[in-house]
């Protein structure tokens, strides 16, 4: 298991290069390859994307859409044991006003995992990313982490460290 | 639960206590065949009152007897999984080894009442991978997919309430998946289904069976056959199956 932190492409204006949208008010799930796809078409979202995004919309959080639905990306369907979730994006805006609303999400998709993990053979791993905006420096951190469900615990812990 | 349901687990459990005697390799051959017979009038029984379950509204109740059905079937393909290693068809034991593997997991995921005893039959399950079967080499294709449809509505994933591997009303949610295109095939350690593995080296005079080392004639080609070259050796597996196309 471990947990690596680095810097991010600046995500608001890789989203304008693109023609997206990134509104500040919701929790946003990206693609996977955002740094490299030159156009929306290039886009291509984790295998678990569709899966996460209903269940963060089923606790009622806000979850906003970079492309209109007509423009969703295709998944990437890795007949692989390990899961692979999609980049979760938090805004700085989003962070200072709904800093609770990041530990229900992050519950919700704990929960997921394990109930994935429980019935499923041993040695799987999670890969799940979390990109962050840094409202001071205007600089975008990557969380990536990488290991079984039950270090997944340690995510919030990290989050907040790379928020101060 | 209901006391007869109470009753009709308590039931079922005995029974299939008293058929799980021939989960061991060293049972007589036509003893474990009536025990497979046995196990499918059990299945086809409680199809029946899961259908019953399902008529009712029983949610509850028709989750917990998926969860039979599954627990039924790996029952089945262990014992089968004897009855071809007595045969010398590695391949065919392989095949039940994984599909019993795959049916305990859906028990588990069935209902929570499945637990422990479950979780044990699972481990002992690798225990028999790892100690009877030469170590594989998998194979795991990525896809790309746009279009993904729920097996409980028939709707698209993407809109609908329900989440996939979870039970509905009797039935898992499975996302039948609608690939664009083959985005590569890799050798991994752990893939999503043991179904998909190398299965034969090429050698100069056919091909040789990764499990039992005989050299076989080459087959008519096979669709979900694929060659693999790896370290300048040609080999032959598995890289897709009927179930490749769903998720969950």
């Amino acid at each position: 298991m471990f947990i690596t932190v680095s810097d991010y492409i600046d995500v608001k204006a890789k989203m304008g290069e693109l023609g997206c949208s990134l509104p500040e008010s919701g929790l946003t799930l990206l693609p996977l390859n955002l740094d490299s796809a030159a156009s929306i078409a290039e886009l291509r979202h984790a295998s678990e994307t569709s899966t996460v995004r209903k269940l963060l919309l089923q606790e009622r959080l806000p979850l906003c859409d970079i492309v209109e639905r007509d423009q969703r990306p295709p998944y990437i369907k890795n007949k692989s044991a390990d899961l692979v979730l999609p980049t979760l994006y938090l805004s700085a805006a989003f962070l200072s006003q709904n800093s609770p609303l990041v530990s229900v999400a992050l519950n919700v998709i704990s929960s997921y995992i394990y109930d994935r993990f429980r019935a499923l053979k041993p040695g799987r791993t999670v890969k799940f990313d979390v990109v962050l905006e840094d409202r001071e420096s205007g600089k975008y951190r990557r969380i990536a982490y990488e290991g079984t469900e039950e270090g997944l615990k340690l995510l919030p812990a990290s989050i907040r460290e790379a928020i101060k | 639960m209901t006391p007869s349901q109470v009753e009709y687990i308590q039931d079922f459990n005995k029974e299939l206590e008293q058929l799980c005697v021939y989960r061991f390799i060293t049972r007589n051959s036509e003893l474990q065949r009536t025990a497979c017979s046995n196990l499918e009038e059990m299945l086809a029984v409680v199809s029946q009152d899961k259908a019953a379950a399902i008529a009712e509204g029983d949610e509850h109740f028709a989750n917990v007897l998926l969860g039979f059905e599954a627990l039924l079937s790996a029952c089945v393909a262990e014992i089968r999984m004897y009855l071809f290693l007595k045969e010398d068809k590695p391949d065919a034991a392989w095949t039940e080894l994984v599909t019993s593997q795959d049916g305990f997991e859906a028990a588990l995921r069935a209902d929570r009442g499945f637990g422990e005893d479950i979780a044990r039959q699972l481990q002992r399950l690798q225990k028999i991978e790892k100690l009877v079967f030469p170590p594989q080499s998998f194979l795991s294709t990525g896809w790309v997919v746009k279009d993904e449809i729920c097996s409980i509505c028939e709707s698209d994933y993407e809109d609908c309430g329900h989440i996939k591997g979870r039970p509905y009303m009797g039935q898992f949610c499975v996302v039948h998946i609608r690939p664009l295109e083959v985005n590569h095939v890799a050798i991994v350690d752990k893939p999503a289904s043991k179904h998909c593995r190398i299965t034969h080296m090429k050698v100069s005079d056919g091909r040789e069976n990764r499990l039992s080392l005989m050299i076989e004639p080459e087959p008519k080609e096979s669709e979900d056959d694929v060659a693999v070259e790896s370290e300048g050796k040609l080999f032959q597996g598995v890289v897709a199956t009927t179930s490749s196309l769903s998720d969950g």
